[in-house]
């Protein structure tokens, strides 16, 4: 099952006509977006489209200059925000020093996980990383530290996952096997918005896909409409046609 | 070509990034451009020195050579306190002037031994100082005392040699006087019974007078009248031969009165002639009484009239003798006076014949002084002194570079961007890592502690608590410089370089190897607010003279501040770095 098959009418987040400006510099332009509860949604653009700078917005890390983002239909704190979102960055956010327990304890306790054991168990089984509980972060092989970051980001049990190249650096089957991972997610009642060169991938796990370019979405669509659009031709055919 | 090449690539790597560039090439020039600023002084300045000194000693020459345009004279009235005030660096040195000073010369000088630098120095100029002055005073006193002596010797001489011939003269003078006296005495002895018989003559004269006008023709014995008068007037001429040959006698003392002299010899003379007058109208009448009343009546006045001068003589000889018994009494007082004299002379030559050799070293050396350390086993303890040094210089470099690295490797970890999903207000981040760093330096220290403890035999204990807060006071204002820096500059090397310039900058512009006195003016104004140099006064002071609190406002008030301004700098180097994310 494919997630262009999924239909997911209630909205989770709305970008509403948000601008940021790094002093005269416009990065975002009065963009509009909305995010449905359970859906993949992937955003696509070049490099420098303004892609890092909108999800720091939606995570808080920076106000927005103009227009709003509404979780649920509301403008949340900082730390609401923070609750509601779990991210992972392009480079693996852990301590490389320390175990794979001692990362998940680290960051249960600054969340204040009320059950922490319980909620580590159940983050080791849906990552398949029980077995390297004790081991230190920077001794696991490539994957396996995806899925530790994967289940830090998942600690607090956020309503949104946001992945930023998630699969940078991974060798394919790992590859295949991360994507089959956040679908997992997704299907366990997770939105997920996932930054993403592999356009093949985005194509295909993704409900909803986005196209960035200067400072606002040029294009919000499903994988399915792209393809009965344009019929025939690769994702990356699609992908620098539309940018073009 | 290929060498060039790597060459031209390599600065051009240097010359691109202004903040290596800035470190590279102006970070040196900066830190030698400051430590030339801090080590171009020569001079001593800014010293106080105390002074303690008995009311009566006379100190001012001495004062006055160790004071100066730069060197401060303080008066203490007690040489306790002002150990008391340079053991809080109030004073510099205290000089204790001896009770017996004036005699003896003795100062002690108190330091601070453990200004270890700072010490060399002062005693040097002290030395200079004290040398000077002793070697002046020396000078001084021995011209005054060598000029006094000859002075005192020729005037002796003069003195003994005058006082005998005054005795010399006093002698004759005396034995003149006596046989002056003796001829008026003689002459006194020849006269005064021809004056009796004058008198008794006039008596009878004026009775034969008398007799004469009542009776009217009665005789009278003239002849017998001629006779006495004769004799008389030959014993007048006796005595002003005698009375010349006492004038004579008389006449080179002192005591001679010319008036005098004439005066009796002017009766004499008178007398003389009034008698010849006399002689010749009675030896011209011949018979008495052929002699009409009328001229016995002037033969009767002219005898009256000698009898008044011989009066006048008879006065005048009394007089001269009770003068010259007066004037010989005066000349034995003075010869006894002369003796004296003559005897004090002698005793004072005594005196100065009794200085002997031994008083040599008092007029070499009038000021000896002594050097009395503070702490007074300050000498056998010299590691132990520069351990309040070792001690901030570990402490300032330890938490600077680890507090710098701790955060430069948590901002560089992976992990660092999760701190800004997590719900947890930055402060703690910060907190956190502050706390780390307080941990594993105070771990550090106290192994310092220990191995001082034992080895150097550091007396922790004589303020501990207070000794404890100044370490943790230093301690966190270098973490949050080393923090800091860590936070403003995200380059690793940059970083770690900036701090290490920062620290060095704060080790060389301290009184470590100048102090301060010795540094340009400006230069110490400026160091005496670095961190280092108060901290490191802070640790000497509660570690060797253990002062409470309110000793070390000053100090802690100062450390407060930059705790404070690094503290602020901290949390905003902080933000600046969470932006540049």
């Amino acid at each position: 099952m494919h997630c262009s098959e999924y239909y997911m009418p209630e909205q989770y987040i709305v970008f509403d006509k948000i601008t940021k400006q790094f002093g005269t510099k416009t990065v975002i332009d009065q963009l509009t977006l909305s995010i449905y509860k359970n859906e993949i949604f992937g955003i696509i653009g070049r490099s420098g489209a303004g892609k890092s700078t909108l999800l720091k917005m939606l995570i808080g890390f920076y106000p927005v200059t103009s227009g709003k983002i509404l979780f649920q239909g509301k403008v949340l704190k900082g730390s609401e925000i923070k609750m509601h979102v779990g991210f992972c960055t392009q480079e693996n956010s852990f301590y490389p020093e320390l175990t794979v327990h001692e990362n998940l304890s680290y960051y249960g306790k600054l969340y204040e996980i009320a059950d922490f054991k319980k909620r580590e168990t159940e983050l080791l089984t849906l990552m398949d990383i029980a077995s390297s509980k004790d081991v230190v972060a920077s001794q696991l092989s490539g994957g396996m530290k995806r899925r530790l970051d994967f289940a830090i980001s998942l600690i607090h049990k956020p309503q949104l996952l946001i992945l930023d190249e998630p699969t940078t650096g991974l060798d394919p089957i790992t590859e295949k096997a991360i994507w089959d991972l956040i679908k997992n997610l997704s299907s366990q009642g997770i939105s997920i918005i996932i930054i993403s060169h592999m356009l093949e991938y985005i194509g295909e796990y993704c409900h909803r896909v986005g196209f960035l370019a200067n400072g606002t979405i040029v294009l919000d669509t499903t994988p399915a409409a792209l393809k009965k659009k344009y019929h025939g031709k690769s994702f990356c055919d699609i992908f620098a046609e539309v940018l073009a | 070509m290929k060498l060039f090449t790597i060459l031209q690539k390599n600065l051009r790597l240097v010359f691109r990034n202004w903040t290596t560039f800035a470190l590279l090439v102006l970070g040196p020039m900066v830190l030698i451009l400051i430590v030339g600023f801090a080590f171009s002084g020569d001079e001593l300045h800014d010293i106080i020195l105390g002074v303690h000194a008995s009311k009566d000693a006379n100190i001012t020459s001495v004062t006055d050579a160790l004071a100066s345009a730069d060197v401060q004279i303080m008066y203490f009235p007690k040489i306790e306190q002002c150990i008391t005030a340079m053991n809080h660096s109030a004073v510099n040195i205290c000089a204790d002037f001896a009770d017996d000073f004036s005699q003896e010369g003795a100062i002690t000088f108190y330091y601070d031994a453990t200004r270890y630098n700072l010490v060399r120095y002062i005693l040097e100029y002290l030395k200079e100082k004290v040398a000077l002055s002793s070697e002046q005073v020396s000078l001084q006193a021995a011209e005054q005392i060598f000029s006094d002596i000859n002075q005192f010797v020729e005037d002796m001489k003069i003195g003994q040699q005058q006082v005998n011939d005054l005795q010399v003269s006093a002698v004759l003078l005396r034995q003149d006087l006596v046989d002056a006296h003796d001829d008026v005495a003689a002459a006194q002895a020849v006269f005064v019974p021809k004056y009796m018989l004058i008198k008794d003559a006039q008596q009878r004269l004026n009775d034969t007078v008398m007799r004469f006008s009542e009776t009217y023709g009665e005789s009278a014995n003239a002849t017998t009248i001629i006779t006495d008068l004769i004799a008389l007037q030959e014993t007048l001429h006796d005595v002003n031969t005698t009375l010349t040959a006492a004038e004579l006698a008389v006449s080179i003392t002192p005591f001679y009165n010319a008036t005098l002299f004439e005066q009796v010899h002017n009766a004499l003379e008178r007398a003389d002639s009034e008698m010849t007058i006399t002689l010749d109208t009675l030896t011209s009448t011949g018979n008495v009484s052929a002699i009409t009343l009328q001229e016995a009546t002037i033969i009767l006045n002219q005898g009256n009239e000698i009898v008044r001068h011989l009066d006048d003589i008879n006065t005048s000889l009394a007089e001269t003798e009770q003068k010259l018994a007066h004037h010989i009494v005066n000349i034995d007082a003075g010869v006894i006076n002369l003796q004296g004299l003559s005897a004090s002379f002698d005793v004072y030559i005594t005196q100065f014949s009794s200085i002997n050799e031994t008083d040599a070293e008092r007029f070499l050396h009038p000021i000896t002084a002594g050097f009395e350390s503070i702490p007074p086993e300050a000498d056998k303890q010299k590691t132990a002194i520069v351990f309040p040094i070792i001690l901030i210089f570990m402490l300032s470099f330890i938490a600077i570079l680890l507090s710098n690295m701790l955060v430069l490797n948590e901002t560089h970890s992976p992990a660092y961007f999760r701190n800004f999903l997590i719900p947890v207000n930055n402060v703690w981040f910060i907190l956190g890592l502050f706390f780390t760093n307080i941990l594993l330096i105070a771990f550090q220290l106290f192994v310092l502690f220990v191995v001082a403890y034992f080895s150097f035999t550091i007396n922790f204990f004589m303020n501990l608590p207070l000794f404890i807060l100044a370490v943790i006071v230093a301690m966190v204002l270098y973490i949050l410089a080393g923090m800091f820096f860590a936070y403003w500059v995200s380059d690793r090397q940059t970083s770690l370089l900036l701090s290490l310039f920062f620290a060095l900058i704060m080790f060389f512009f301290s009184d470590i190897i100048f102090p301060l006195e010795i540094m340009p003016k400006s230069a110490a104004f400026l160091a005496q607010f670095n961190p280092f140099v108060v901290a490191e006064d802070l640790f000497r002071q509660i570690l060797f003279y253990g002062h409470d609190f309110h000793s070390f406002i000053f100090q802690f008030g100062i450390l407060g501040l930059y705790i404070i301004l690094f503290a602020v700098l901290v949390v905003v180097s902080y933000y600046g770095n969470r932006k540049r994310r």
